[in-house]
């Protein structure tokens, strides 16, 4: 065989199995993309939250949220005038809440809701489906997305099992249900308007519902975000908080 | 012997005066009994509410659970060895093991924050007795037939309409694990005494509650009834000896601080009271005593000159006081006691507000009526001193001559 016809078939050789990969993507690969899509390693972001309670009275929190890698997220309360000044800071398996008016940092958990909504610390402060949930692909009722079944795996998952649905086409999520140990289901989420940030395309709204208590829901909006930004160590240092 | 019956009959000399002085001091002695029954009736009330129905006398927590941000991160695991231990010291009873946590409560499509405690339903009862009557009339409490039932308050059922027999879903974490939810159903709603207790409180089972948070055999503390409640710091003393710094003992009054300021505001309140009522007798009785003496000038003259000794003079007034004092006091604190007795059987019901009635049981003890017969003899004596004293520094010269 001559060396153009060598060179020539194991470029297509790899052409094939790299266009095999992409048509199918293994449970790991699309989770690490839902990390990825989701909770940048590096980020730089504007946030709303709103939640909606059951008497149908809404209230909005706007915040600034700046990550660096998988285990230092802080976040600073912009609006409203009740919650401004309030800062919150994740470092490691820690997590800590600064209360302006106490001038005081407290300890609190992943698992204790955020601002009284639907979304749960963990869900703004910690998403790391990699570290946390392993995962396995399941057959998909939709032919144009895949389905996932996460199941935790470290003590510091909010959730016992995750069913996520992603888009084929674009890889992002767009449905996913959080489910209790006991089997019942928690809460379940849209991934909705999709958005391109500086190159990143990702859904700008998650609307997380509340299955146990069905009038409440929260809807968590990206307003705008910066990706592969340089944080300052500093900012995630427990005594930078309330500076 | 003598000088008993001249100071008796003396006493009869002047039925007026001595009517007036018995009088005074057996109004001050029954008002005194009957305050002290008040004062017994609160206290037992609040011990009744506190410490037989909520939070047992003593309590044992891992070091560092109270105050800590994470309580859910101090627990302890319920262990019989323990138990053993905790038992072996000297007054303790009973123990039961506890877990409280909280959570949100909800009915499907709305949900409330809520504080639980969850309770051993066959062992809690040998700690907190009158749990079993802590629940709203109609309402069953917990048994070892309650596995996924609950008691809740009455607002906090209202907010979820939510009644007896209501499926509802409880949700809530364990420190090392995700949020679980569980269904419960409604047994019954919890009898409250504070609108806060209302709003938010709920009892569970503590094998539910351990599901639920995935703590298998987790508990946060054990409750622990003693035998005389107070006894409180010397039965405390030697438990904290025995289970050493890995735990930290707290008794009624750390938890409950509401209801055990109110008891020392109560105590503090009567106590004062009982020593101005004390005081006032005691007035009475050096008038009358002074007066006596005025009156029996010439009387003490005769006697002086006739030859009585001067200490034998005041050795008369003297019995004279302790006479009507012991008397006076007894023929006070036993109509106290009679009275209160009665009223003891009925019991004053009273309702404040929403809540349900209250009954309180006025009651003394006979310990305490003879304190007061000791307090009001010495009393008098003391209060006849002077007089007495003065009666027998007279010279008889001079009161012969007195008109």
């Amino acid at each position: 065989m001559s060396k153009v016809r060598l060179l020539s078939m194991s470029l297509l050789v790899l052409g094939a199995t790299s266009l095999a990969h992409a048509a199918a993507p293994t449970a790991d690969e699309l989770v690490r993309r839902y990390d990825e899509v989701m909770s940048p390693k590096t980020f730089d972001a504007l946030m709303e939250m709103v939640a909606h309670r059951q008497d149908g009275s809404t209230r909005a929190y706007k915040m600034r949220v700046l990550k660096s890698g998988d285990d230092k997220t802080r976040a600073w309360f912009l609006e409203p005038a009740s919650a401004k000044g309030q800062e919150m800071l994740k470092v490691g398996d820690n997590m800590w809440v600064y209360m302006p008016n106490l001038k005081r940092a407290l300890r609190i958990a992943s698992r204790e809701s955020f601002q009284g909504g639907d979304f749960n610390n963990g869900d703004i402060l910690r998403v790391n489906y990699v570290a946390d949930y392993s995962a396995k692909l399941v057959p998909s009722a939709d032919d144009s997305l895949y389905a996932l079944e996460l199941t935790a795996k470290s003590s510091e998952a909010s959730y016992d099992r995750i069913k996520l649905w992603m888009r084929k086409d674009k890889r992002l999520p767009i449905k996913a249900e959080y489910y209790a140990a006991s089997g019942k289901l928690l809460r379940s989420a849209t991934f909705e308007g999709l958005k391109t940030f500086r190159g990143l395309e990702r859904p700008s709204l998650i609307v997380m519902r509340n299955e146990l208590a069905t009038k409440r829901f929260s809807e968590m909006t990206v307003v705008d975000m910066k990706i592969n930004v340089e944080v300052p160590a500093q900012k995630f240092v427990f005594d930078d908080l309330g500076r | 012997m003598r000088i008993f019956l001249l100071a008796f009959r003396n006493l009869g000399r002047n039925k007026r005066r001595s009517l007036v002085t018995a009088l005074t001091i057996a109004f001050g002695v029954f008002a005194i009994v009957f305050l002290q029954s008040f004062v017994n009736a609160l206290t037992r009330n609040i011990i009744e509410t506190s410490v037989e129905s909520k939070v047992g006398a003593l309590q044992v927590f891992k070091a560092g659970y109270l105050g800590s941000d994470d309580p859910l991160k101090m627990t302890l695991i319920d262990d019989p060895d323990l138990v053993a231990k905790i038992r072996s010291v000297q007054g303790v009873v009973a123990v039961a093991p506890r877990l409280d946590f909280d959570g949100m409560l909800s009915n499907g499509s709305e949900g409330t924050l809520f504080n639980a405690t969850a309770i051993d339903p066959v062992r809690e009862y040998t700690v907190c007795p009158r749990r079993a009557t802590y629940v709203a009339n109609g309402s069953r409490p917990l048994d070892k037939d309650s596995a996924r039932a609950a008691l809740i308050g009455a607002t906090l059922a209202e907010s979820l309409a939510a009644k007896p027999g209501s499926p509802l879903v409880m949700q809530a974490a364990g420190s090392h694990a995700g949020i679980n939810a569980l269904d419960v159903t409604v047994q019954g709603f919890l009898r409250t005494t504070h609108p806060s207790e209302s709003k938010r409180a709920a009892t569970v089972t503590l094998g539910f509650a351990q599901e639920l948070l995935r703590m298998k055999g987790g508990i946060t503390h054990y409750v622990i009834g003693i035998h005389d409640i107070n006894r409180l710091e010397e039965i405390a003393t030697p438990l904290r000896a025995t289970l050493g710094p890995g735990f930290q003992i707290t008794t009624w009054r750390d938890l409950d601080s509401t209801n055990s300021g109110r008891e020392k505001a109560i105590k503090a309140l009567m106590f004062i009271i009982t020593l101005v009522l004390f005081l006032l007798v005691l007035t009475g009785v050096v008038n009358t005593m002074m007066m006596s003496v005025y009156e029996r000038i010439r009387e003490i003259g005769t006697m002086l000159a006739v030859g009585v000794r001067r200490h034998r003079i005041r050795t008369l007034f003297l019995w004279e006081a302790l006479l009507i004092g012991f008397f006076s006091a007894g023929v006070g604190s036993l109509l106290g006691f009679g009275v209160v007795s009665w009223l003891g059987r009925r019991g004053i019901t009273m309702a404040f507000g929403p809540n349900e009635p209250v009954t309180y049981v006025p009651h003394v003890t006979f310990g305490f009526l003879l304190t007061v017969v000791l307090f009001t003899v010495a009393g008098a004596l003391v209060a006849a001193l002077y007089p007495a004293w003065k009666g027998s520094r007279l010279r008889p010269v001079e009161a012969l001559r007195a008109p």
